[in-house]
């Protein structure tokens, strides 16, 4: 028995426990749930709800963990989603970094008492029990509940519920099992198991199933009933039960029920033999009020106490002392009574008691049963063969004779018609009814004095085993004899076996095990992870497994996968020393050795059992972080940081397990490691896969394997879509550019053929010979009348005609430097005038740029377009308003107009459209003529 | 006659009682609301009937199926009567049962339950558990609750055409205060 000690943990006591199809093991512990892997505890917490309640049941379905509370809180959490650390063994620390249950929380609401079990009916329905509300189901996303008032449930109080594989659930109750079911969506039916089917006593407080779809019941106060699911009575009841109530149960097979009582520590009851057997085990129990008992893949049975200690047990194996020492020889008769033979005498065992048949003095070695009248032969060393009747009455004694040729018979086997006698003188055949000797001593045949073994097989062979002279068969009257096997000589055979399939197993003193099937030899030895090449016993088991027997232990070979077991006090299996050819199996498959102080026990489990730990993926890390490795298996180029977890699921014995790993695609070969986890920092971009081993004994090639792909991407600079995306891009801009700068080029072009278009129309306008001849004419005047005047006119005419030749060639001018050109000209026109033309500038803001002789082009037109005289003045004002010129005169136009091209104010308005996103605005209103220019 | 009957056992155990042990509305609120991907649907009626007796913890709601109103379009009224609740063929709606807790109706304050039953909507009976809350406010109980009704657990069959407009599940609030 093992115990698990939470003394790292802060002495949590345990409250449920679930087994589950990941192979971890969950438990129940205060308000928190926690995931064990057989050496440590990582918690999950619970929960708001639930913080000050306790854990009632655990359990799994579709893929989340169920843990129902006292207070009728139910949590879920998904293991494979939640990302769980790995605990640190400092229970703060997991506690701080453990993930929270959810709270479940169907429409119907929770429950408001304590739920009690879990189970699901196979079809959809996840059923829980309830102490105070009878039993609910959930099923297509909608509660439904089954209780005494409303359904006849035998009562609201249920203790327990187990379901059956045609779907039907049983709850425990203290009226009877309520067997409820919902054939089809929303159908409810409730059955009952009372007084009536055969249950003596109806306070049914535990209910389990086995494997064959039957339904245990513990009761309060008379044992155990089995129900007969297909008949629906009771078939099997223990009589005499006086051990209290049954609070749990687990089934063992078709062999064993253990039973949890409330008082009185584990009780194995014996199927077989109808016996309850208190468990040796419960002794070392702290308390004796079991709380829980459950059973797990590999055949160990698990519990808690009531102080909610946790242990395991691997109740496969069990030694039962003997009070007489060195057991050689044991056979078990058509009756089921075991006779044990030993230095001290013969005994036939009887339940725990052992009578005496033979006396202390007789040393016996071998025990056979003759398949046709039931006697049992007995072989001394030294005395010769006693045969005993069934009841235990010497019948006879064959003395050395001619019969016998030694008193000392080491092995008896036979038929119906010869029994083989095999003795330190050689080997006798007589016949089993007469006892009239049948064939003699033949030394020449075995080629020795000497047979450790005599075995008779299912196909009419028998087999020797010899001392120095290897293995003989006789087969159709004739002898033959293996010496040598592959090059490898066989002396010394201690013993012969045949397994389910008819190959024939022999053993040999120092170089290990054969396998015969008729063809060919197979040799298993130290090599093949055998603990040692001197067996001492052979036998097979009802699992195909063979039983190797040594001085210090014992080997369960899986033929099939030639996967090694090593039986010793580290998987919690009692010591053995094996005595020569002390093994025997008997009719219901179960093993037994002969040791020096005791029986051991190597039950067949009657179901499938694991014979290795499960290696899982119990975590991956990057940069530290845990990631949920199930749903994400792609990462960035710069997460390629790995740390991963895992764990070789083998409760039997968690120290022993070793790890062998490898990361395909950077790992040329495996790494074997005790440790549980293996780092891998700055993974280059690829696709991983972690492959992982696990193995109690370090022999890999029958290890189960788990694995997990990854990928790690590329940076996305060097990814085919980033690329594409660049060239296009480039391409793209490259193409705009292109254009953009064609658009200015012509625009360019454009500005700078307008341009020289409006410096040859400004050039023509300026030496128009109208304006020169009225210049000229007006100078003549002011010649003759005012020399002074006439000499300041010329100043200006000059002024104005250089400025001209000086900003026709620019693009832009400042605004005052137009404002002077326009000041020069208006002079001349003054003088022209006089009263007749009146210039107003009033411009606030001198700041901006305008185009070379666009207001004197302004105001050329005003003069040209309108009449100017003393009578009717021509008023022209320029101005400046919002980031624009203004050019305004009164309209007075001339009835013949001048004829004009009218190239003047298209080119100006021309000219800003390509210079400026604001257009030149000409207004014409009522009196007055407007021209904006924008400022640039 | 059949709804006669029904109404009449469903009332029996109330009406057999002595007026003052039950709590009674007759004007409670339930309202009824369809989220589909095209369309919300709502309805609501002021009609539900209902009695609690606390002593047996049962209880027993109906409401006439043609008094819900506030639909969309008169013709969505007419549809919701004729061609998915046929309230002429079912003309009621009920939820009879039990509390599965044990519940103190004199407690002041607000208290969650659990009401099991049998849900009738146009003729198909489901168990269902709901959970409301009851609230004692100077001896008149007010009892809330939403839920969901899927309507092919009550073989209301909505054409293809419309699916994009019904909800494949109702959500029902009710509203209620009863009295002594």
């Amino acid at each position: 028995m093992r115990f698990y000690p939470t003394a790292n943990y802060g002495n949590i006591q345990f409250s449920a426990i679930c087994h589950t199809a990941g192979g971890w093991l969950w438990l129940g512990a205060g308000s928190n749930i926690y995931r064990f892997d057989g050496l440590n505890f990582a918690p999950v917490r619970s929960p708001e709800e639930a913080k000050n309640s306790r854990v009632s049941a655990v359990f799994e379905y579709d893929g989340l963990i169920y843990a129902g509370y006292q207070n009728g809180t139910i949590a879920t959490v998904r293991p494979a989603g939640a990302t769980i650390p790995v605990p640190t063994g400092d229970m703060e620390t997991d506690l701080a970094n453990a993930p929270s249950l959810a709270l479940w929380t169907p429409e119907e609401g929770l429950p408001a008492a304590p739920v009690t079990g879990f189970c699901t009916d196979g079809n959809g329905g996840l059923w829980f029990s309830t102490y105070g509300e009878g039993v609910y189901v959930w099923k297509q996303n909608r509660l439904f509940n089954f209780n005494r008032h409303d359904d006849g449930l035998g009562s609201d109080d249920v203790y327990a519920i187990a379901s059956t594989p045609d779907g039907r659930v049983w709850a425990a109750t203290d009226a009877g099992i309520s067997v409820c079911a919902m054939p089809s969506f929303g159908v409810k039916s409730v059955g009952k198991i009372g007084i009536p089917e055969g249950l003596t006593d109806e306070l049914i407080i535990s209910i389990t199933t086995d494997k064959s779809g039957n339904v245990w019941a513990g009761a309060d106060e008379k044992g155990i009933f089995r129900v007969n699911t297909s008949a629906g009575r009771v078939d099997f009841s223990l009589p005499d039960w006086k051990s209290g109530p049954v609070t749990n149960l687990a089934v063992f097979g078709d062999q064993s029920v253990w039973c949890g009582t409330e008082r009185n520590g584990l009780i194995c009851a014996d199927l077989k033999t109808g016996l309850y057997i208190p468990a040796g085990a419960s002794g070392e129990l702290s308390d004796n009020r079991i709380r829980f008992l459950d059973k797990d893949r590999e055949g160990l049975l698990w519990g808690l106490t009531g102080r909610g200690q946790l242990f395991s047990s691997n109740v496969a194996y069990g030694i039962t002392e003997t009070p007489f020492s060195g057991i050689q020889a044991i056979c078990t008769d058509k009756s089921g009574k075991m006779w044990v033979g030993s230095r001290e005498g013969l005994f036939l065992k009887n339940g725990n008691e052992y009578s005496q048949i033979l006396p202390r003095s007789e040393n016996i070695v071998s025990i056979w049963e003759s398949p046709d009248n039931g006697i049992i032969w007995v072989g001394t060393l030294g005395n010769g063969v006693f045969l005993i009747s069934p009841a235990g009455k010497i019948i006879r004694r064959l003395r050395e004779g001619a019969e016998l040729p030694n008193g000392s018979v080491l092995s008896i086997s036979g038929t119906n018609d010869i029994v083989w006698l095999a003795t330190l003188g050689g080997v006798s055949g007589i016949h089993p009814g007469t006892l009239q000797l049948v064939t003699g001593p033949d030394p020449e045949a075995l080629g020795s004095y000497y047979v450790y073994k005599v075995f008779a097989d299912s196909r009419e062979r028998v087999w020797f085993g010899t001392d120095g002279k290897g293995l003989v068969v006789l087969e159709n009257k004739k002898y033959r004899s293996f010496t040598e096997v592959n090059g490898v000589p066989i002396k010394t055979v201690y013993s012969v076996t045949e397994d389910k399939s008819g190959n024939i197993w022999f053993s040999t003193d120092r170089s290990g095990l054969y396998c015969y099937n008729g063809t060919g030899f197979r040799r298993y030895t130290t090599a093949d992870h055998l603990h040692s090449n001197a067996i001492t016993a052979l036998s097979n088991s009802c699992t195909g497994r063979i039983v190797i027997g040594y001085a210090d232990g014992f080997d369960l070979l899986d033929p099939e996968r030639g996967h090694v077991n090593f039986c010793n006090e580290d998987m919690g299996i009692p010591s053995a020393e094996v005595n020569l050819n002390a093994a025997w199996t008997d009719q219901q498959g179960n093993v037994w050795l002969g040791c020096q102080n005791g029986l051991l026990r190597y039950a067949c489990p009657g179901e499938p059992v694991a014979d290795d730990p499960l290696p899982v993926i119990a975590g991956v890390s990057v940069f530290f972080q845990p990631v949920d490795f199930r749903k994400n298996s792609v990462f960035p180029y710069d997460q390629n940081f790995f740390q991963f977890h895992f764990a070789g699921l083998w409760h039997t014995n968690p120290e022993a397990v070793r790890y062998r790993y490898r990361l395909d695609g950077i790992d040329p070969d495996w790494k074997t490691t005790r440790d549980n986890f293996a780092s891998y920092p700055q993974l280059p971009p690829g696709t991983y896969t972690l492959r992982i081993q696990a193995s109690e004994h370090g022999n890999f090639n029958t290890a189960p394997e788990v694995s997990w792909s990854f990928t790690i991407e590329p940076p996305f600079w060097r990814r085919w879509w980033f690329v594409a995306g660049m060239l296009l891009t480039i391409s793209v801009l490259t193409g705009k550019y292109v254009r953009a700068r064609e658009a200015r080029l012509n625009r360019e072009a454009s500005l700078k053929r307008e341009m020289v278009e409006s410096q040859f129309a400004a050039l023509k306008s300026q030496i128009n010979p109208h304006f020169l001849f009225n210049s000229f004419n007006t100078l003549i005047g002011a010649i003759e009348e005012n020399p002074r005047k006439a000499v300041e006119y010329v100043e200006h005419l000059a002024d104005f005609y250089r400025n001209m030749l000086l900003y026709r060639e620019r693009n832009l001018i400042r605004l005052e430097e137009e404002l002077s050109l326009v000041n020069s000209y208006c002079h001349l026109l003054e003088m022209r005038y006089e009263s007749g033309f009146k210039l107003t500038v009033n411009v606030t803001e001198q700041a901006g740029m305008i185009m070379p002789l666009s207001l004197q082009m302004l105001v050329e037109n005003a003069i040209k377009h309108n009449v100017v005289s003393a009578t009717r003045p021509l008023g022209v004002e320029i101005y400046t308003e919002n980031g624009y010129i203004v050019a305004r005169n009164n309209l007075q136009r001339k009835t013949n107009p001048e004829p004009g091209t009218h190239f003047g104010l298209q080119s100006l308005t021309r000219r800003y459209q390509l210079l400026s996103d604001k257009p030149v605005l000409t207004e014409e209103s009522p009196g007055y003529f407007t021209v904006k220019i924008p400022l640039l | 006659m059949k709804v006669f009957l029904l109404v009449s056992v469903l009332f029996l155990p109330a009406l057999m009682r002595s007026q003052n042990t039950v709590y009674r509305c007759e004007n409670g609120k339930i309202n009824l609301k369809s989220t589909a991907a095209l369309e919300v649907i709502e309805a609501r009626s002021g009609k539900l009937r209902g009695v609690i007796d606390p002593s047996a913890q049962s209880f027993a709601w109906t409401i006439e199926v043609r008094y819900f109103e506030g639909f969309n379009s008169p013709l969505q009224q007419e549809h919701f009567n004729e061609n998915y609740l046929e309230s002429t063929v079912y003309p009621k709606a009920s939820f009879t049962g039990r509390i599965i807790e044990q519940v103190n109706f004199q407690q002041q304050g607000t208290q969650t339950v659990r009401a099991k039953g049998k849900l009738n909507i146009h003729g198909i009976e489901q168990e269902r558990i709901l959970k409301c809350q009851i609230e004692n406010k100077g001896g008149k109980l007010y009892v809330r609750s939403t839920f969901t009704v899927p309507v092919a657990d009550h073989n209301i069959a909505i054409p293809r055409i419309v699916h994009q407009k019904i909800a494949e599940e109702i959500q029902v609030s009710v509203e209620a205060i009863l009295t002594m």
